[in-house]
């Protein structure tokens, strides 16, 4: 075989190689995270994970600089790269539910529930993708059951109080049971915990 | 110059496995940005984000493409002298050419061989970035940096304190902006608090939590830019020069030939390096050192006044930044075009020393 053969053999196998590692992957029930990575994460594979590792990087640079309107782009970039990852959907919707819904950067309530809001759209978001979508889930309930409905009424104003918050949490509570989450017993103990507590204190 | 080596050197700087990796990864780094169904589902609120997502895929293409492009560069360059001393000597040596000549084309090919890639990545990264732009993100005038004014030193503004700073009396047309850098800072009540910055003909007030720049339209014909510290916290007004002006640029390709041409010069210097150490050692050790070369000299010169002078330094991450903003580079400037001229000289030098003992007997000069 030639040296022009060979050549022509590496460049063949080359591109089938990259056209089946860009294509759709095979239809699974498991696989339903997989179908919505983007062509670039699948040819990528393994390279992804670091590239968004850049991303996130440069996310946080852009923070530290000041434009968040960047930052959110390299976040966009870095989910689309590695969508996998519930590291990267987790740390996304922490930034938007305890730093960008902060009083100390948010005064108006209004404008607080927004960015809650914005965080969780974020975590749902993740669950269609992530490989573990139900520790995504559990994240929420737990923000929602330990963290905000333990805030005053007066500087988040949530319709329906702290009791509408344990009863979204007890739904996501379930939703992270179904997608395969572990230690779901605790959480809804706690929440079964804090209705007591409101009940004792009339609310 | 003898012309056929110089296109040799051309193609062996840049042989097609280059062009073709450069281009693959330019491309691999734009088409990969997150399009508006995507960042929608990451965050529903976010059109800035799609606004500007043109922009940051440009800037991010720039930067994988120049990492790969300063690899090949420096590897292929380096390689280039090495292949005197192992085979082409036979027939250099006794062409008739002389060593400066042989030396001074070969330089010049890798020169022009190197400048390719640049132009390869503006011209993907410019028009994938412009037709990205074409769609409903499409953003106002092209801005360029005009002046950048203020106080050598970071400063901080109590409650009700002001800071104003006068813009010189100069032609600066309608549309020009100007912006002020600032962040929260510790030592009054909140640690938070709120800007106002004022100009003539526009004010604006804004909550500042984090680094933030404070924008408003620029006064015409100069006039005062003045920040007052409306909150309860401390306003650090962050030296130095904390004040830029931005005025309406005419650069070609949306600023894309500009960065090219900022690319281009850090490209040649590690491509003169890597080609004139290549001369003297083995071309692997030559292309690392002139990568190691100039990195350390971008850190050594990194607090210098000189950092703009490196080329592939602040003037480039600059430029790159202005592009991540939708913004025009600055020009490439005398003291980077003299940097790289010296870079090559010393190359030249280098190479051209490397042959003073070679092939005494058949040489012609």
């Amino acid at each position: 075989m030639g040296a022009r053969s060979v050549r022509l053999l590496l460049a063949g196998s080359a591109a089938v190689t990259l056209a089946l590692s860009a294509a759709s992957p095979l239809s699974a029930p498991e696989l339903e995270g997989r179908r919505r990575m983007g062509p670039v994460q699948r040819l990528l594979g393994p390279i992804a994970s670091a590239a968004a590792s850049v991303e996130w990087a440069r996310y946080v640079g852009a923070l530290d600089a000041g434009d968040v309107t960047r930052a959110y782009g390299h976040a966009a970039r870095a989910l689309s790269l590695d969508s996998r990852a519930a590291a990267g959907w987790l740390t996304l919707a922490d930034h938007f539910i305890f730093i960008r819904a902060s009083p100390l950067e948010e005064a108006d309530p209004a404008a607080r529930r927004r960015w809650i809001r914005e965080g969780f759209a974020v975590l749902r978001s993740g669950e269609l993708r992530a490989a573990s979508p139900g520790v995504l889930a559990r994240y929420a309930a737990t923000i929602k059951a330990a963290y905000l409905s333990n805030v005053p009424d007066e500087g988040l104003g949530w319709p329906g109080g702290p009791r509408a918050l344990l009863n979204e949490a007890r739904v996501d509570l379930e939703r992270a049971a179904a997608l395969g989450a572990r230690e779901v017993e605790v959480a809804l103990a706690y929440i079964e915990e804090r209705e007591r507590e409101l009940t004792d204190q009339g609310r | 110059m003898n012309l056929p080596l110089l296109r040799l050197s051309a193609r062996r700087a840049a042989p097609a496995v280059a062009l073709v990796g450069v281009a693959g990864v330019t491309l691999l780094a734009i088409a990969g940005q997150p399009g508006r169904a995507e960042i929608v589902e990451v965050s529903p609120k976010f059109e800035e984000v799609i606004v500007s997502g043109a922009e940051l895929a440009s800037s991010t293409a720039w930067i994988a493409g120049l990492v790969v492009a300063s690899a090949f560069t420096v590897l292929f360059a380096a390689r280039i002298p090495d292949r005197w001393f192992r085979q082409e000597g036979d027939w250099l040596g006794t062409s008739g050419t002389s060593r400066s000549s042989i030396v001074r084309s070969c330089l010049a090919g890798t020169l022009a061989g190197a400048a390719t890639l640049p132009v390869i990545i503006g011209l993907i990264a410019g028009s994938m970035g412009q037709a990205r732009e074409s769609g409903p993100a499409s953003r106002g005038q092209l801005l360029e940096l005009a002046m950048l004014a203020g106080p050598s030193r970071s400063f901080v503004l109590m409650p009700g304190e002001r800071f104003e700073q006068a813009l010189p009396e100069h032609d600066l047309p309608p549309d020009a902006r100007v912006r002020v850098r600032v962040a929260p800072a510790l030592g009054a009540e909140g640690p938070t608090t709120k800007a106002l910055v004022k100009s003539a003909s526009q004010s604006s007030e804004l909550r500042v939590a984090r680094r933030a720049w404070l924008e408003v339209e620029a006064p015409e014909g100069g006039g005062v830019i003045a920040v007052t510290n409306t909150g309860s916290g401390a306003l650090a007004v962050l030296g130095p020069a904390p004040v830029e002006v931005w005025r309406p640029s005419s650069a070609w390709g949306s600023g894309h030939l500009r960065l090219a041409a900022h690319a281009a010069l850090h490209l040649a210097f590690l491509a003169a390096l890597a080609f004139g150490l290549g001369a003297w050692m083995g071309p692997g050790i030559a292309a690392s050192l002139a990568l190691a070369l100039w990195l350390g000299a971008r850190m050594a010169l990194a607090s210098t006044g000189l950092a703009d002078a490196l080329p592939g330094g602040a003037a480039l991450s600059a430029a790159i930044g202005a592009i991540a903003e939708g913004r025009s580079p600055l020009l490439v400037r005398p003291p980077l075009a003299l940097a790289a001229s010296a870079a090559v000289l010393a190359g030249f030098t280098l190479a051209r020393t490397s042959l003073g003992t070679w092939r005494r007997e058949s040489r012609s000069s």
